[in-house]
């Protein structure tokens, strides 16, 4: 065996001792060896968004008669809402009116008088197409002059179509002074009412 | 998989924030709505009257030597509708014609004309019964009509709708032998014939 002299044994001894710690290093990382990252993402919602489609808006001409008579205003065939919060979360379709109102003459009410305030505003539902079931009808009829009144409601994402008969009806009958002449002497007196469709988060 | 304390921490933390950018968005569309004006045009409807059943008696009077109170109609319903819309003061009028002899056929022979001998034509009211508290009798119990005038016979406010007025009433001449009443003339062979239109009116005001 060939003799190893001082000066090479402890050149071996560092070069071990190095391996050694090495392997040692080595070792440890391979045992715990993770690549942990995080990703993320932020979403939001786009919300929640209502179109009415070919309103009707008749602007009807009655004439006060014996009979109490509904007045068609107007019909909202078309009713579309999108659930686009991304939440799942229920809503509802609210509509409310405000009081048929007489409108303003050019130049302003003649010194002593007022607008009348007519009679109730009403909504009337028939039949109604949904596109999905997941909606239903809430209410069949409601003054909604006074109130709002929740129409459809429930759980849906993404689009919903409503195709409705309905329509919106004041009534005049002949004991409610509906005709103001000193406002308007020789033209009907034009009332008003804005009609309001919501839509909701929650029943 | 093993996380240390501080990315569990990041985890959490980030998850809020994502939970509060939901909320924060739902919140802004979350009374998304639609808003139209729908409009009508109220025009009134005037006021209507009309008569149900009216009585024209066409009595035949032969001259007598008293005077004769002679009966020749009746209005015992009178139907009222205040479709104005306006609430305002009306009155319900009555007036009529002068009795008159009648044209007869042909014309009236040369050098006649014809007779207006009544200077007295009564719509008399005994009583009315009104179906609406809005409208009342005007208070005359004897309107002469004779002539063409125009007296208040109800008035009302506010009436709305239909009125019925049921009364008890009549229309009369008084026929007396000193007045010349018959025309022999155009008229030889039957009655003189006489004759009187009588008309109800509404109008506005009182």
């Amino acid at each position: 065996m060939r003799k190893v002299s001082m000066r090479q044994k402890r050149l071996i001894s560092l070069l071990s001792s190095f391996v050694i710690c090495m392997v040692l290093f080595n070792s440890k990382a391979a045992a715990a060896d993770q690549y942990v990252t995080t990703a993320t993402a932020g979403v939001q919602s786009q919300g929640i968004y209502l179109t009415i489609s070919n309103p009707q808006i008749l602007n009807p001409l009655a004439t006060v008669s014996a009979e109490t008579q509904k007045i068609v205003l107007a019909k909202f065939p078309d009713i579309k809402v999108e659930d686009l919060t991304g939440t799942n979360s229920a809503w509802s379709l609210k509509l409310s009116a405000t009081p048929l109102t007489e409108k303003a003459p050019a130049g302003g009410f003649k010194s002593g008088t007022s607008a009348i305030v007519g009679n109730t505003i009403q909504y009337r539902v028939t039949s109604e197409t949904i596109s999905n079931t997941n909606i239903t009808r809430t209410v069949s009829g409601a003054v909604i002059d006074k109130m709002t009144a929740t129409i459809y409601g429930g759980t849906q994402s993404g689009t919903t179509t409503i195709n409705a008969v309905n329509e919106i009806t004041t009534t005049i009958t002949p004991n409610k002074n509906m005709v103001d002449l000193i406002n308007y002497p020789t033209t009907p007196t034009p009332y008003e009412t804005t009609i309001t469709f919501s839509v909701v988060q929650g029943l | 998989m093993n996380l240390s304390k501080s990315k569990l921490g990041i985890l959490a933390l980030t998850g809020v924030m994502s939970l509060g950018l939901l909320f924060g968005g739902n919140s802004a569309f979350a009374a998304e709505q639609a808003t139209t004006k729908a409009s009508t045009g109220i025009q009134s409807g005037g006021y209507n009257v009309s008569l149900t059943s009216p009585q024209d008696l066409n009595p035949t009077v032969t001259v007598g030597t008293a005077t004769q109170k002679v009966i020749i109609g009746k209005i015992p319903t009178i139907n009222l509708e205040d479709l104005s819309g306006t609430g305002s003061n009306f009155s319900l009028k009555v007036s009529a014609t002068e009795l008159t002899e009648k044209t007869p056929s042909g014309g009236f022979k040369s050098g006649t004309t014809a007779l207006k001998p009544f200077n007295s034509m009564v719509l008399k009211t005994n009583s009315s019964t009104i179906s609406n508290p809005n409208v009342q009798f005007g208070g005359f119990t004897a309107i002469n009509l004779a002539g063409d005038t125009s007296t208040t016979l109800y008035s009302g406010s506010n009436a709305g709708g239909s009125t019925s007025i049921t009364a008890d009433n009549e229309i009369y001449v008084t026929v007396a032998p000193n007045k010349v009443t018959v025309d022999p003339v155009n008229y030889p062979g039957g009655p003189t014939p006489y004759e009187t239109t009588v008309k109800l009116s509404v109008v506005q005001g009182l």
